[in-house]
């Protein structure tokens, strides 16, 4: 590992945080991925995040 | 680019399910946002990455050459360049017209905007925080692979609101009682922590990356004409694997350059590569050579390497 912070990511790789649903794990938040392709033939849906839609 | 990212940690977990979902997913998405790709630039005869993935570039505000959202596929996930540091396939579209968009792009400021600006944004058209992190997609291509540094020598001579602090957009350079050239406005914020962070990081990989295999790649994204007789670049104290700490310089000489690496546990080759190798390697003096990619490849261990040019880079 790059920065030796092995410990940390298996620490929070399958498991939220103390918050819950807004600290989610690390498998939780890229599996919102997936979940986020809502857009045309699969890619990720737009959004209206920062500035404009994108 | 975040599936890439995120097989990665799965891997070092030692997480075979996730591994395997993410491989998956990662290669779905890139089919389907190929497919899509594809498809937008059939359908309109584009020759470039448009700023929408369904739509031509007239038919958003990227209509505006000075309208730097014309490169966003080039900077934001910066997935044709970290993907391939995490080994992950990068195929179609995305970077095979990398080289096309910017000639585009830059095709259409010329004689509107000076060189190595990408424009602004409403109403602060000239430039922006982003204008040296829109040159990432370069190191992943052939032909603009110092673009990101070319940028940020722009944002460090002509854009600067404050010492190291740029604005979000920023309109052209107006008299002050400030020494050099600064922008008359900007929008957004001064300084711009996003911006900044995407300069420093395409400064960075310029000069050193490590791929997630320890491969190191050096000096990717030099300008031909930062190689200047007795000029030394180089960096220290950059992190690689377990905590450790490497160092480099790159010194040119009338017809040669010679890399030297100091510090310990390197994981992997050591992949020299200015971009004034391409096609230019006349010698190296230890290593092999890869002239297509202007690449010497050196073993973990190595210490020292002398290049020498078969004409004077420029």
């Amino acid at each position: 590992m790059k920065t030796g912070d092995l410990a940390f990511v298996k620490a929070h790789f399958s498991t939220p945080g103390a918050a819950g649903a807004t600290e989610p794990s690390i498998e939780q938040t890229a599996h919102a991925i997936a979940a986020d392709r809502t857009g045309p033939d699969g890619i990720v849906g737009v959004t209206n995040d920062i500035d404009s839609d994108g | 680019m975040g599936l890439a990212a995120y097989r990665y940690l799965a891997q070092q977990v030692g997480d075979a399910g996730e591994v395997q979902w993410a491989t998956t997913e990662y290669n779905v998405l890139l089919a389907a946002t190929n497919r899509v790709l594809t498809s937008t630039i059939d359908r309109y005869h584009l020759s470039y990455l448009p700023c929408s993935m369904v739509q031509p570039n007239t038919a958003n505000r990227c209509k505006n050459p000075d309208d730097a959202n014309w490169a966003a596929p080039l900077l934001f996930g910066r997935w044709a360049w970290d993907a391939q540091l995490f080994g992950a396939p990068v195929n179609g579209p995305g970077i095979q017209l990398i080289n096309a968009t910017y000639a585009y792009g830059f095709g259409r400021l010329k004689g509107k905007l000076p060189p190595n600006t990408f424009g602004g944004y409403p109403s602060d058209f000239y430039s922006t925080a982003y204008n040296a992190g829109y040159g990432s997609g370069g190191l992943a291509s052939t032909r603009y692979r110092d673009q990101g540094i070319l940028g940020y020598e722009f944002m460090i001579t002509n854009s600067q609101s404050g010492p190291y602090s740029w604005w979000e957009s920023a309109s052209a350079p107006a008299p002050s009682p400030w020494i050099g050239r600064h922008p008359a406005a900007g929008q957004g914020s001064s300084p711009h922590a996003w911006g900044m962070a995407n300069a420093n990081k395409v400064l960075l990989d310029s000069l050193f990356a490590q791929e997630s295999n320890g491969d190191l790649i050096v000096g990717r994204g030099v300008p031909g004409n930062w190689l200047v007789p007795r000029r030394v670049i180089s960096v220290t104290n950059f992190p690689t694997t377990d905590g450790k700490r490497l160092a480099a310089t790159i010194s040119s000489g009338s017809h040669s350059v010679t890399l030297k690496l100091s510090g310990s546990h390197r994981t992997g080759s050591v992949l020299f590569q200015l971009p004034s190798f391409v096609n230019n390697i006349a010698a190296a003096s230890s290593g092999s050579i890869i002239q297509a990619t202007g690449t010497v490849r050196l073993a973990a261990d190595a210490h020292t390497v002398t290049v020498r040019f078969r004409h004077t880079p420029s």
